[in-house]
């Protein structure tokens, strides 16, 4: 109860934050952050079916309080830096409506709070002003309210069979619904051809907002899934997954902005993710710490395209290059963490997996190629030092002697990738285009209902 | 049989949104698909009784998918209005409401 209460404060607050002046969100930053680590150390778990039978279903257990701590890690970081206009209320309301998400555990509320979550995120990317944030913002509302759109017609045709929406309680499972369900959220998780919408959004957002969309947003499609996993075979999944990776990769491969490489390597990342239900709240949250680290680095940065960066001062050069090899995967550093990700799989699998990931650490060889300059006298920001300590409390607590080869091989792999790809540069749009990507959903809702019909 | 048709209804609003190139016509078709849902959701709630749930006994009309279609009419309602506000400034801004054209002005201004 007392968690329901702090959030609801939170999300007050936010809203209240609009007509007073200096509400001090870092306190509330920190406030979530030690009340998440309170969660994840004491684990007062529970369970709240509300309603009967009919099921409003709130959940707290391990897997809720992995996306919490990933949750507060990101926010706590966020609000470090300087921002603007109303982005400190607004991530406040999201702060408290994010820690809901994560507890939730029927249909319904997912559903909800999936709708209030693509409002809020339209709402804080239009916080710039610009013309290019207003059109992405649009791609995205549109794309995602036919989605949930989707996602309620499966609802329904459960409901009538079953009469219950708590996903612990439903028995009969119409194939073709968990199909549509699976449609409506899979565009929340912006894995590739269905997140066409990703790259424009979280390129186009004000640096904080994206590291909150990169790290944290696109994280609630895949908390749902996971809580929607007795309904389906994880299985439907895996093509898109492993589509996914190297696709991502690859694009981000040719792209030279610095925040498209980064929202590229998020589709990269989220496929890699949801290979594999066991090892996916870990990665989740190893990947936001890293993800966002880089989002928040853009703020130093000289520019956009990153083949106009003549020098870089060491104190900009040297939490770039650890968060890069934080998302490498470098052993002791969070994204070390992917090996987790290759357990239990089959051998081809296995094999076409690691090739892929190579493909995914070879757009980040482009900043380890950067030379520093040592002018200033060096300094380390605060942010820096925090997401550097999170992301090896990450990496220390799953390292494994017998993985580290492993893991520096996969990084080795990148370097003659990125050199025979380094020449060629694409600007390929085509289908992040509204019509264009709203044809492909279509096809592709049409591809996850015959997936989950088959398995 | 009637929920055919309100699956088929918001389908109707999935094909306008595909086929047509003005915002606005969009915007609706995506209304329509929405209306398809929600009266879905309705015939749902009769499938045991067609009176009103008030008192509540096994014949009148299931309350519970009346009452979450409630919530999700205010929520398609915000994400409409927001929409409609959205496709406002961008086609006051490039002035056009087709979305060929809107995209092409995009580019020429990255340009």
């Amino acid at each position: 109860m007392s968690f329901l209460l702090f959030n609801l404060t939170l999300v007050g607050m936010g809203l209240l934050g609009f007509l007073l002046e200096k509400i001090p969100y870092r306190f509330f930053a920190v406030a979530n952050a030690l009340y998440a680590l309170y969660l994840f150390a004491r684990k007062p778990f529970f369970n709240l079916v509300l309603l009967g039978r009919h099921g409003v279903h709130l959940v707290l257990d391990d897997l809720s309080t992995c996306f919490l701590l990933l949750t507060a890690v990101v926010f706590l970081a966020v609000y470090t830096t300087e921002m603007e206009g109303h982005l400190p209320q607004l991530l406040a309301v999201t702060l408290g409506v994010l820690n809901l998400m994560f507890t939730s555990n029927d249909l319904f509320n997912i559903y909800v709070i999936l709708e209030i979550l693509s409002i809020l995120s339209v709402l804080l990317v239009i916080e710039g002003r610009k013309l290019v944030q207003y059109w992405s913002a649009l791609k995205y509302i549109v794309l995602s309210s036919v989605g949930m759109n989707l996602y309620l017609i499966g609802t329904a045709i459960i409901y009538s069979n079953n009469a219950t929406l708590s996903i612990s309680q439903v028995e009969k499972v119409n194939q073709i619904a968990v199909g549509l369900i699976l449609a409506g959220v899979l565009v929340r998780t912006g894995v590739f051809l269905f997140g066409v919408w990703l790259p424009d959004v979280h390129s186009e957002a004000e640096t904080a907002v994206s590291a909150v969309l990169s790290g944290v947003m696109v994280k609630t499609g895949v908390y749902a899934l996971l809580r929607l996993w007795p309904l389906f075979d994880w299985n439907v999944l895996r093509p898109f997954a492993l589509l996914s990776i190297p696709m991502g990769a690859l694009l981000a491969l040719f792209s030279r902005d610095y925040k498209r490489i980064l929202a590229y390597s998020t589709i990269s990342h989220l496929g890699a993710i949801l290979i594999s239900p066991i090892s996916a709240p870990i990665y989740s949250l190893s990947h936001a710490v890293s993800k966002s680290w880089l989002f928040l680095l853009k703020e130093e940065l000289p520019d956009r395209d990153v083949s106009n960066w003549r020098e870089l001062s060491f104190s900009k050069w040297f939490p770039l290059i650890l968060a890069s090899l934080s998302i490498m995967g470098l052993p002791g550093l969070a994204g070390s963490t992917k090996t987790l990700v290759l357990e239990n799989l089959g051998a081809f699998e296995k094999f076409f997996l690691e090739a892929s990931f190579a493909v995914s650490v070879a757009p980040f060889w482009r900043f380890l190629f950067k030379t520093p300059v040592r002018r200033e006298r060096f300094t380390l920001k605060t942010r820096d030092i925090f997401l550097l300590a999170t992301s090896l409390t990450v990496g220390i607590t799953f390292f494994k002697f017998e993985k580290v080869l492993e893991n520096l091989l996969v990084i080795l792999a990148g370097l003659p990738i990125f050199l025979i790809f380094d020449r060629y540069r694409v600007e390929y749009r085509f289908i992040e285009k509204l019509d264009v990507s709203l044809s492909l959903y279509s096809a592709l809702v049409v591809i996850a209902c015959l997936c989950s019909l088959l398995y | 049989m009637l929920e055919l048709m309100m699956f088929l209804v918001s389908m109707v609003g999935f094909l306008g949104l595909l086929v047509n190139k003005d915002l606005l016509k969009k915007i609706i078709s995506l209304d329509v698909m929405g209306t398809g849902v929600v009266s879905l959701f309705v015939v749902i709630s009769s499938k045991q009784g067609r009176k009103v749930p008030i008192p509540f006994s096994p014949e009148t009309a299931d309350p519970l998918p009346q009452a979450l279609i409630i919530t999700a009419i205010v929520i398609s309602f915000a994400t409409i209005s927001l929409l409609v506000v959205l496709s406002g400034v961008v086609s006051s801004r490039t002035s056009s409401s087709d979305v060929e054209k809107i995209e092409k002005y995009l580019e020429g201004d990255k340009k």
